[in-house]
């Protein structure tokens, strides 16, 4: 014991981690009324650590080659030892990543956690969505089956629609006139080094920025306006141990349901893994019905929401990159949904119901009334953003407290509200697929 | 306006049904318990599917194994090639060769069970009918102008186009009432291949058993470790399965003594 405490000392006085574990362990102070919706932080750090791990191991059997990508997937599943294990929890990982992801920003959502002095804290976190999306896109094309090469047809051409450098622009990406065994080692190597890496200090300066400001919390109140005499917030706990025991019951929970997935439903009903993909690539079959997994259906409705190319793929960018502006947008006197007014709270769950909507009609084939409401959708979208300035000063909010809350929210308020999107949600659906119906019926 | 939204809420669920089925696919369960079941489905795929399909992802060995075929007996009965036991089932023909001959090369049957679905191929195998005006004399119902010959003609015998069966309220087919035999619709499409009896080596119960173990055997083949392992707790696990229900009750140990020790330090926060 006493050799360790010594090297210890010895480490420290040539590398201050004493003092690194104290600011983002030890000593970094979190509010002590987290609830349910701040485990997806953790989470996501879990799901990146999973991701690394096996995409590590499946480096080391996986070939980047035309000709034999599609075989050495294979080769994984069969011949190499729990190589299927490995392989489903890349798989499975990839979709629970954008699973906690969105979860994880929605909770920035609701308690306004990207709001002053958080900005940065949320800019970094848009960008890690941002590079995570790039790196699933370009791992999606790896196992080199029939979606992974005509999604890729689909999404590198959008770029053929920036007007005068298109279509060399296109050309310099895919390395080829087409889609091809070039394209395929070049997004490997983005897949498995650069934005790996990019994401890996994207997450850094996220956590850096967060530890230097502080956590928000469900009641969206600073904690650092009330400390003891220690300069300690009177409302906060040590992050450890306090939030690593609490995180190892959420990620427990969490684990249940990922292995549950793994291994019982791996293709999770061709969510996860699409049917026509455990076809080989082939350049001169395009499969009849080419649908983006399903993290990114409702961005690509918005695409397919705008009937003009180059109008569609700057909707399709927009949409993303709007997100980032959320700070500036939101002119609320308050931070948290909890004393916010019934005008906030219903804006928003349309706003989810209108996510949802986009994000179901992304996997289907259009057809011109799912077009109508793809438009509706798209409109509602950016409408809460850009007219955000204007409904979040309008809205009657109820006084913040001075201090936290440990009640916890209101429980049937949260399930009120989950009923509400199902219900904004499943409607406009079952009309629009009612109508086309009618009108095919009609036109029979 | 509550008709309306029934007629709503029924749209939307056989909209479902139907996405999820593809159309008009015939009940199928495949059984990846029953090992003779599998070896016959085996042996069918060899005898039959094997001379132009490859199963290229696919070890002898691997199979032999699972199925528990003597090495032997797969030496001597499928491979005709000369190939090791532990060679990859590349088949006797060529792509390119098979190109030139068929032309579109046969498409390797490893995880054609993943691509299509297994009601998919069980549908498909049974929906061959007698069609002059196609090349090998049959077409498909399900698969309109496939350019697979009719392979498996000689076991069922023929099938030709009958008018479908009426169909009736969930899903169901409907019966008359006083014969409850299945209804035959008036319109003169072509709606079901229908068996000409007394044709066949097979009875049509006897080559719905050869289907059935030839589908389960291509759906094993996709996913080698979907096959039986064991049953727990009356639960039939595949050897994926029993992966879960292991790593489930670790977690479940795990998470009693998580809970215990967030409550431990937790005690004194209000």
């Amino acid at each position: 014991m006493n050799m360790l405490v010594q090297l210890r000392d010895w480490v420290d006085a040539r590398l201050p981690i004493v003092r690194a574990w104290d600011t983002h362990m030890g000593g970094y102070y979190a509010p002590k009324n987290f609830n349910f919706w701040y485990f997806f932080g953790v989470l996501s750090l879990l799901v990146l650590v999973n991701q690394l791990l096996t995409g590590i191991w499946l480096t080391m059997m996986y070939v980047p080659d035309a000709t034999l990508a599609f075989a050495s997937v294979e080769y994984i599943m069969r011949d190499v030892n729990y190589g299927w294990v490995i392989r489903y929890m890349h798989s499975t990982g990839a979709s629970a990543f954008f699973f906690v992801i969105y979860l994880h920003m929605f909770r920035g959502l609701l308690y306004g956690s990207y709001r002053k002095p958080r900005e940065l804290v949320w800019v970094f976190g848009m960008l890690i969505f941002f590079a995570l999306m790039a790196e699933a896109f370009l791992g999606y094309v790896l196992p080199w089956g029939q979606l992974s090469y005509w999604g890729a047809q689909v999404i590198v051409s959008l770029f053929s629609a920036i007007p005068f450098v298109g279509e060399p622009l296109v050309e310099w990406i895919r390395g080829d006139y087409l889609i091809s065994g070039i394209t395929l080692n070049r997004f490997f190597a983005l897949h498995v080094v650069a934005i790996p890496i990019i994401i890996l200090a994207l997450v850094a300066l996220h956590l850096l920025a967060l530890h230097e400001v502080g956590s928000n919390n469900p009641d969206g109140v600073e904690i650092k306006k009330y400390k003891d005499e220690n300069g300690i917030p009177l409302d906060g706990v040590a992050f450890h141990p306090y939030y690593t025991v609490h995180d190892l019951v959420g990620i427990v929970v969490f684990l249940m349901a990922f292995v549950a997935i793994m291994f019982f439903a791996p293709e999770m009903g061709g969510f996860f893994l699409e049917g026509p993909n455990f076809e080989e690539a082939n350049a001169l079959k395009t499969p009849e019905h080419i649908a983006p997994v399903w993290y990114y259906t409702p961005f690509y409705s918005v695409l397919r929401a705008v009937p003009d190319k180059l109008l569609g793929f700057i909707a399709f960018g927009s949409s993303v990159a709007i997100l980032f502006a959320l700070p500036w947008l939101d002119k609320s006197p308050v931070k948290s949904i909890r004393y916010k007014g019934t005008m906030t709270k219903i804006i928003i769950l349309a706003f989810v119901a209108s996510f949802f909507i986009l994000g179901y009609l992304g996997g289907k084939a259009p057809n011109p009334e799912r077009t109508v409401l793809s438009q509706i959708c798209t409109v509602l979208y950016f409408a809460f953003f850009l007219l955000m300035p204007i409904w979040s000063r309008m809205d009657k909010t109820k006084p913040e407290p001075d201090r936290i809350t440990m009640d916890g929210g209101s429980l049937g308020a949260t399930l009120l509200g989950a009923v509400i999107v199902a219900i904004l949600t499943v409607f406009p659906i079952a009309i629009t697929e009612w109508l086309h119906a009618v009108n095919a019926a009609a036109a029979h | 306006m509550k008709k309306l939204f029934i007629s709503l809420m029924l749209t939307l669920t056989s909209g479902i049904a139907m996405a999820s089925s593809g159309g008009h696919l015939m009940d199928f369960t495949p059984n990846l318990k029953d090992k003779a079941g599998l070896q016959s489905g085996a042996k069918t795929f060899v005898n039959y599917c094997f001379g132009c399909h490859s199963m290229q992802y696919m070890r002898y060995g691997r199979l032999a194994t699972d199925l528990g075929i003597p090495d032997a007996l797969v030496e001597e009965h499928f491979i005709f090639n000369g190939s090791k036991i532990s060679a990859l089932m590349k088949g006797p023909v060529a792509p390119k060769q098979a190109k030139k001959w068929f032309g579109a090369a046969p498409p390797d049957l490893t995880l054609v069970a993943r691509v299509r679905g297994d009601k998919w191929l069980y549908t498909y195998l049974k929906s061959f009918y007698l069609d002059p005006s196609r090349p090998y004399g049959y077409n498909n119902l399900l698969f309109k102008d496939v350019g697979m010959p009719n392979v498996l003609q000689g076991l069922q015998g023929d099938q030709t186009c009958a008018p479908a069966y009426v169909a009736g309220t969930h899903g169901r087919t409907k019966r008359d009432p006083i014969t409850h035999e299945f209804i035959e619709s008036d319109s003169t499409e072509c709606g079901r291949a229908a068996h000409v009896s007394g044709t066949g080596e097979l009875s049509p119960e006897e080559f719905d058993k050869m289907v059935s173990d030839l589908v389960s055997f291509l759906v094993y083949a996709g996913e080698p470790v979907k096959i039986y392992d064991r049953t727990f707790l009356g639960m039939d696990l595949s050897q994926r399965e029993v992966y879960g229900v292991y790593s489930l009750l670790f977690l479940m140990v795990l998470g009693v003594f998580v809970v215990l020790l967030n409550r431990e330090y937790w005690k004194d926060i209000h």
